[in-house]
């Protein structure tokens, strides 16, 4: 009762300003994408440090 | 070692860098402030300087997935170059799609009063986001580089009949979902001054993020490549009884 | 190349692999089917008139008469028109944000008693026109 309360008081809320969902979205983007390219980035770093370290064998 | 360590030149793939930056700077400034709200919308059309470009993007995305496999079914232009650009393309399109969906229906909420509507537009955009999930999935089963890559290249091409679906879809049947702004029948654009300008700005500066992160991902592919090829190598070599690790 | 490469693979790979392929598929399946019953994911005013004798659920496309609408015990109530027909509908529940005189409207339910429309969720149909908010200066075209 006190959950769907709050979770109705939340959407009204958030309803009445546009910008908590255009906040939202564009964290939610910008989030998304530079998480991908620092993942990436990481994941190349790792790789390229094993390839050197065989190569150096 | 391989056909082609890079995608990209160094220098051409820093000079994309800072361009995708500076791009992502401007898409702020304008998308969060320059451009006014909507006559009827608010500030809820701020969303779409994201959802367009994503979904454009995510064509686009697949549109090379879809160009390279071509080449890569065709005998002369085989490589495994292809295959990689297509499996890079086709993740960076499912990420651009499930941003889309998220983007689109955060606009829904406040704009349409749902978060959802099972609408031929929406709907056969989720399809679209699983098959190319289904595509990447089916990637990752391994065996020799050629059947796989005709496998993959194949699961691409049939997966691709889903975007002219998915864009026409808003002409074809009736959605709640809008008709395109910009690439309508008609081709004339149904937005103007500085929000058309800003729509612009997001369209390049995505545009730039995805082939500067279709590069970084190629050159991960290429990497997990050798790296699997050395450990395989590794294996061999143990099997075989000659120890590398021997007679150094 | 002719043999197949003796692979060190762990089988569970597959098994992972073949499951989300097949996760793919009924996904798609669903959502096809879903997709199927929504074709035509609205009907005019006209439209819904000449079916009066369907009781099943299905939405209904129209803009808001002006000056028709009325706050009720549960909703609203008001007019709809597609230009031609115009309908009443009997809403229960909340309406969206742009609900106004005017607005471009699709309302799911279906007959109620009367000639009225029950609906329960309104939807508004946005178009694909963008525009800067006009300056009011009091006067036109300043």
């Amino acid at each position: 009762m006190t959950t769907s309360a709050l979770f109705a008081a939340v959407v009204r809320a958030s309803q009445s300003d546009a910008w908590t969902y255009v906040i939202t979205g564009w964290l939610l983007t910008g989030a998304v994408v530079a998480g991908y390219w620092l993942r990436t980035r990481a994941r190349i770093r790792v790789g390229e440090t094993r390839l050197s370290a065989e190569r150096d064998q | 070692m391989n056909p082609r360590d890079q995608l990209l030149d160094p220098r051409l793939r820093r000079v994309i860098g800072v361009g995708a930056v500076i791009g992502v700077v401007a898409l702020c400034l304008f998308g969060l402030w320059g451009a006014p709200p909507d006559d009827r919308q608010g500030e809820a059309m701020r969303l779409l300087y994201l959802h367009v470009p994503s979904a454009w993007l995510a064509y686009f995305a697949f549109l090379v997935t879809a160009i390279a496999s071509a080449l890569f079914l065709w005998p002369r232009t085989r490589s495994i170059v292809w295959d990689r650009v297509a499996g890079a393309s086709a993740e960076l399109g499912v990420i651009f799609t499930g941003l889309t969906l998220v983007v689109g229906s955060l606009w829904g909420r406040p704009i349409w009063g749902v978060w959802w509507a099972w609408d031929a537009r929406l709907v056969t955009t989720a399809v679209l986001f699983f098959l190319y999930l289904g595509y990447l999935a089916l990637r990752r089963i391994p065996g020799d580089a050629i059947s796989t890559g005709k496998r993959n290249a194949i699961a691409a091409l049939i997966a691709f009949v889903d975007v002219p679906i998915v864009h026409f879809s808003v002409e074809w049947w009736r959605t709640l979902h809008q008709k395109a702004t910009v690439f309508n029948p008609e081709l004339s654009a149904r937005i103007e001054g500085v929000q058309a300008l800003t729509l612009w700005i997001a369209v390049l500066a995505f545009t730039l993020v995805y082939v500067y992160l279709l590069d970084r991902r190629y050159r991960l592919a290429v990497i997990d490549d050798v790296l699997a090829e050395q450990a395989l190598e590794q294996a061999i070599k143990i099997r075989t009884g000659d120890n590398p690790g021997v007679g150094r | 190349m002719t043999s197949p490469t003796p692979r060190t693979q762990p089988r569970a790979r597959y098994i992972v692999a073949a499951f989300v392929c097949i996760g793919a598929v009924i996904a798609v399946v669903i959502l096809a089917f879903a997709l199927s019953g929504n074709v035509v994911y609205f009907r005019t005013v006209s439209e819904a008139t000449e079916a009066r004798d369907d009781d099943g659920r299905f939405r209904i496309a129209g803009a808001v008469v002006p000056g028709s609408v009325k706050t009720t015990d549960e909703g609203v109530a008001f007019e709809v028109t597609d230009g031609e027909e115009t309908l009443s509908v009997i809403h229960k529940g909340d309406t969206p944000q742009l609900f106004e005189d005017g607005a471009p409207v699709v309302c799911e339910g279906k007959w109620g008693r009367g000639d009225a429309f029950a609906s329960d969720r309104i939807m508004i149909k946005h178009g694909e026109d963008y525009t800067p908010p006009k300056v009011n200066t009091g006067e036109r075209g300043a």
